[in-house]
């Protein structure tokens, strides 16, 4: 029963929604519609968990009193600062966007742009042309990029036009592909769940 | 130890030295690089100079701080680009940073087109969710949003007058730096026939071109370059146009890189392999 309850649930509500999508019965529409309501709801509790289990993790951490303690503690700081100047003042008060422009905005963007040191070094030491494909990679690369910016057409006026051709042509049908096999296989996982065939979610594997 | 040699060897920091000062010098001192102009952007320009005013544009904002530099400048241009065609502007997000981002975009650029809150353009409060969220807002907007972003009823907002449900909505926008595009696609857009423009970071703007190749989406806007099209098309001069030549010579010091290290490889490699030694 404890497995075959959710199975029963999830293939239940699945199905539901599944075939709202191709019929046009108002009945239908509306479970439907209820239920997308309901996954918005779960949705915001699933918020909670995050923060219950986030806390749990780094409250064990800093008991511990390990060399991690003091970023767990920070994290448990500025996660539970920003929670109740957000509830307490509200997220358009001049506190929480003080946190968001100069903490939270900063560090983030920051983060961000120091891939493009990797990538400079990756550029360097990595990329090395040791085969025909390695290469073709290379050339397709140097052509695309020249082609996104104006120095490409300074370079020669043809390599916009090269640069679009990769990119709409052998780009679009290698994605294409992957696109469809994916989906593909998405069908196939969703309609083994709803059959019960697939119990990964459950906790336990297929059956 | 050779030229060569010394150059497969080269201490990388001086090359981060070079990455900031290629970044750095055009954003002092432009150079007026040529701006090459895409198709899928000249398609999206072109789809909303088509819409009539009043027009309801469903626009969201899942702009985070990383995505920012790529994603905002669109954001702004396009939102420009709404006002001087006096389209009713419906503001939603569906991941948290998006709140902060759909607020500066109405109260800091909304005044230049004298767009008035609650009649030319709202905002949406944020629900988690993600897809199922995206899913509820064609099902049932009104069920989704009770209240704008401050407590509002929908009825009490003017904008709303002439909105029932999704049908409604001319043209959907979507700026984003994750897979919501998709999640929009999947569901407004091949659900309801919801005209589509997405602005994504360049680096997954090939992933979309299926959808613009298809013609299930009117545009395709990928990175800080296709907000420097879209200014220069809509005529809302703005941030991302200033950042094309330091994009530009990004670019060509990573080619540059790319290129000299390979030939300082093999020409190393080769004479290794004359004196009969190995690497």
């Amino acid at each position: 029963m404890k497995q075959q309850f959710p199975v029963l649930f999830g293939a239940i509500t699945g199905l539901l929604v599944l075939f709202a999508s191709y019929f046009k019965a108002p009945v239908l529409q509306s479970v439907s519609n209820e239920l997308l309501q309901w996954r918005v709801i779960v949705a915001a509790f699933a918020l909670l968990l995050g923060i219950a289990n986030i806390s749990r993790i780094h409250v064990n951490r800093v008991s511990r009193k390990d060399q991690n303690t003091p970023y767990s503690l920070m994290l448990l700081i500025v996660m539970y600062g920003a929670l109740i100047l957000g509830l307490g003042y509200g997220a358009q008060s001049p506190q929480y966007k003080f946190i968001w422009d100069n903490v939270y905005s900063s560090l983030n963007a920051t983060w961000y742009s120091t891939t493009a040191f990797y990538m400079m070094s990756s550029a360097w030491r990595g990329f090395r042309v040791r085969s025909v494909q390695a290469g073709v990679l290379m050339v397709a690369a140097i052509v695309v990029m020249l082609s996104k910016v104006g120095i490409g057409e300074l370079v020669w006026s043809q390599i916009p036009a090269i640069g679009n051709w990769i990119v709409e042509i052998p780009n679009t049908a290698g994605m294409r592909g992957i696109l469809v096999g994916s989906c593909l296989g998405a069908v196939g996982v969703s309609l083994r769940i709803m059959l019960g065939l697939e119990r990964g979610h459950l906790g336990g594997g297929s059956k | 130890m050779s030229g060569w040699q010394k150059l497969v060897n080269l201490d990388v920091r001086i090359l981060w030295v070079l990455l900031v000062v290629a970044l750095l010098v055009p954003m002092v001192n432009p150079i007026g690089l040529p701006l090459p102009m895409k198709e899928e952007t000249k398609a999206a320009f072109e789809y909303v100079e088509s819409l009539t005013p009043g027009s309801y544009v469903l626009m969201s904002v899942n702009i985070s701080p990383m995505g920012e530099p790529e994603n905002w400048p669109t954001a702004i241009a396009m939102f420009r680009h709404f006002m001087k065609k006096g389209l009713r502007v419906i503001l939603v997000n569906t991941v948290p940073e998006g709140t902060m981002y759909a607020e500066r975009l109405w109260k800091e650029y909304g005044p230049e087109g004298d767009y008035e809150y609650g009649k030319d353009v709202v905002q949406m409060p944020f629900r988690a969710g993600d897809e199922s969220t995206i899913a509820s807002m064609g099902a049932d907007f009104r069920g989704l949003y009770a209240t704008d972003q401050y407590g509002t009823p929908l009825n009490q907002l003017p904008i709303f007058d002439d909105f029932k449900d999704i049908h409604d909505v001319s043209l959907l926008t979507e700026y984003a730096s994750t897979i919501h595009p998709l999640y929009y696609i999947q569901q407004l857009n091949a659900k309801y026939n919801v005209p589509t423009i997405i602005s994504i970071v360049a680096v997954d703007g090939p992933k979309f071109m299926n959808y613009y190749q298809s013609g299930q989406i009117e545009g395709l806007l990928s990175g800080v370059a296709a907000g420097a099209e879209y200014e220069l098309l809509a005529e809302v001069p703005g941030k991302a146009a200033s950042q094309m030549d330091a994009l530009a010579l990004g670019h060509a010091l990573f080619i540059g890189a790319i290129v000299l290290s390979n030939v300082a490889w093999w020409v190393t490699k080769s004479k290794d392999s004359v004196k009969g030694g190995t690497r």
